[in-house]
């Protein structure tokens, strides 16, 4: 292949992955809310105002290596699950009806159970509950 | 006796508890401690396979895989798969290969973004990724997926894997590996015989491979490409067989894009198509004689619907009947110096049941038939058009 066919094939390539991004960046599948707060006392603190944007959320504190996906899935009722892939350790990621890992295909239910193989066992949950005060959800996470 | 019967009782369930904690699930899952971070798995499948016209029967065990992965730390892992295939190796004999599917050092950079290094297979395709037997359908992987997309397609390299913040379910990697090698191509392989695996691989091409995987609404959509050197010789020998030399000298080029769908109902779709060309076909002809195509281009579609959903809504067990067109040519255009062979025009309709009594387990059983064009006779021995197999497999992953 010569030089020009090469710089030709090249630039339709970029083009096709500029086009493509760009028509599912319109798509309205906007990412979910990045929460960052650190672990005090085996436990991160999650204001109940973040909530109010969006009802699912991403945590992620430097404790973990992995994001925790934060649901609030019926009116005051939460559910934090481990992104992280029961088959080969790779992060999983949140999409709009699913949980899946790009890296092999597995897929998960939004509340982490098994849709597709390879995983086998569903995602890990941590327990929550809600502050003293009731402003805030709190992660609970293992001692 | 009762000393005894506890023993035999503790030992049992000592050996319950080392089979659930020994997988690399549990390592990964993080329910093996972080003082024993090493753990061994593995992968495989057997397959008895009937051919209706010759009346013969073959069994195999195609293939098994020992899993070995390390972890040193939160951000740092080892990743090694050896495959032995055909169940064993003799000196001399055609028959089996042990070799290394994959041996990787993995480097998270951020919680969305990471690096590996080392043998791995670039995201090109379905199963160059996701072979597992328990992920697809049928007791052979699609065949388009064998000649066309060479998988499992690994060769040395560095990876960058990512995921899009501002779009949720977007995905990206890139890669740089070395390339090919344009003297192994042949007529009906393709470009597969061209693969180094990792072995004593000339790195003096090398080859780009990007690919963006989206996941929406249930989808999930691939599109990659791959662009490589295949004459990784010294300039003076690459000058006398006419060949372009550097490293993407004599380039080999292939995209492809693929969906797939799967229903809460139990309904299952993809599809994939695949274009590849080598626009040096007949300098490599010229130098090699192997009857190099200068295009090749494929495509299948695969339906599925899980019968134990009409009966159970939750189940882990699954009863999958599906059917799988494919269709590929792989001498799609010849060069003016090689010939054109019509078995490589082929057709491949697979339906079959794929039964999994608990995750990690299939049990398969398909028809598969084989249409091809009119073979070349000064190419290849096989007369035959048309072929058709009754196939019974089992495959497991852990």
């Amino acid at each position: 292949m010569k030089r020009r066919d090469f710089i030709n094939n090249t630039s339709k390539l970029g083009a096709c992955a500029l086009l493509g991004i760009t028509v599912l960046s319109q798509t309205g599948c906007a990412s979910y809310p990045l929460f960052k707060v650190q672990a005090v006392d085996k436990s991160l603190t999650i204001p109940l105002t973040e909530f109010i944007k969006s009802k699912r959320i991403l945590v992620r504190t430097s404790s973990l290596e992995f994001d925790i996906f934060v649901h609030e899935f019926e009116a005051g009722k939460y559910r934090a699950t481990l992104l992280q892939c029961t088959h080969h350790n790779e992060p999983v990621t949140v999409s709009d009806q699913q949980i899946y890992c790009p890296s092999h295909g597995s897929t998960f239910a939004l509340d982490g159970q098994v849709t597709k193989a390879p995983a086998k066992s569903g995602l890990k949950h941590y327990p929550t509950r809600i502050s003293e005060d009731g402003n805030a959800l709190l992660v609970i996470l293992e001692g | 006796m009762k000393r005894l019967l506890t023993l035999i009782i503790s030992g049992c369930s000592i050996a319950v508890n080392a089979q659930i904690i020994t997988p690399e699930d549990s390592l990964n899952a993080g329910l093996v401690s972080s003082s024993n971070p090493t753990v061994i798995s593995g992968y495989g499948e057997v397959k008895v396979e009937y051919n209706t016209q010759s009346q013969l029967a073959n069994a195999n065990l195609t293939r098994n895989i020992l899993f070995f992965g390390h972890k040193f730390n939160k951000r740092i892992a080892f990743f090694s798969e050896m495959e032995l295939e055909d169940a064993k190796v003799e000196g001399g004999s055609p028959s089996g290969e042990i070799s290394m599917e994959q041996l990787f050092m993995k480097f998270g950079i951020n919680n969305d973004i990471y690096l590996t290094a080392g043998l791995f297979i670039p995201r090109i395709g379905i199963i160059n990724e996701n072979h597992l037997p328990t992920t697809f359908n049928g007791n052979d992987r699609p065949f388009l997926e064998k000649y066309l997309i060479p998988s499992t397609w690994r060769e040395i390299g560095v990876g960058f894997y990512g995921r899009s913040r501002r779009i949720a379910g977007l995905n990206y990697s890139a890669a740089l590996v070395n390339g090919l090698n344009s003297e192994k191509f042949g007529n009906g392989n393709g470009i597969r015989s061209g693969r180094y695996k990792g072995s004593d691989a000339n790195a003096t091409n090398l080859a780009l491979t990007g690919a963006l995987l989206y996941y929406v609404r249930g989808f999930r959509i691939q599109a990659s490409a791959y662009y490589g050197g295949s004459a990784g010789i010294a300039k003076p020998i690459a000058d006398s067989l006419q060949l372009n030399a550097g490293a993407f000298g004599t380039p080999v080029f292939m995209t492809e894009a693929n969906v797939q769908y799967q229903s809460e109902s139990g309904f299952e779709f993809k599809v994939l198509g695949v274009f590849s060309s080598i626009n040096d076909a007949e300098s490599i002809n010229r130098a090699y004689a192997n009857n190099t195509p200068g295009k090749m281009w494929g495509a299948y579609a695969e339906v599925g619907y899980n019968l134990m959903k009409a009966f159970k809504k939750d189940s882990e067990r699954s009863l999958l009947l599906f059917s799988r067109f494919e269709a590929m040519d792989l001498n799609a255009e010849v060069s003016s110096n090689s010939a054109y062979d019509g078995s490589l025009n082929k057709q491949f309709l697979v339906s079959g049941l794929t039964y999994t009594p608990t995750r990690g387990v299939v049990v398969k059983l398909d028809v598969a038939l084989k249409k091809t064009g009119t073979p070349n006779p000064i190419l290849t021995d096989v007369s035959d058009s048309q072929f058709s197999f009754i196939n019974i497999g089992l495959g497991y992953s852990f």
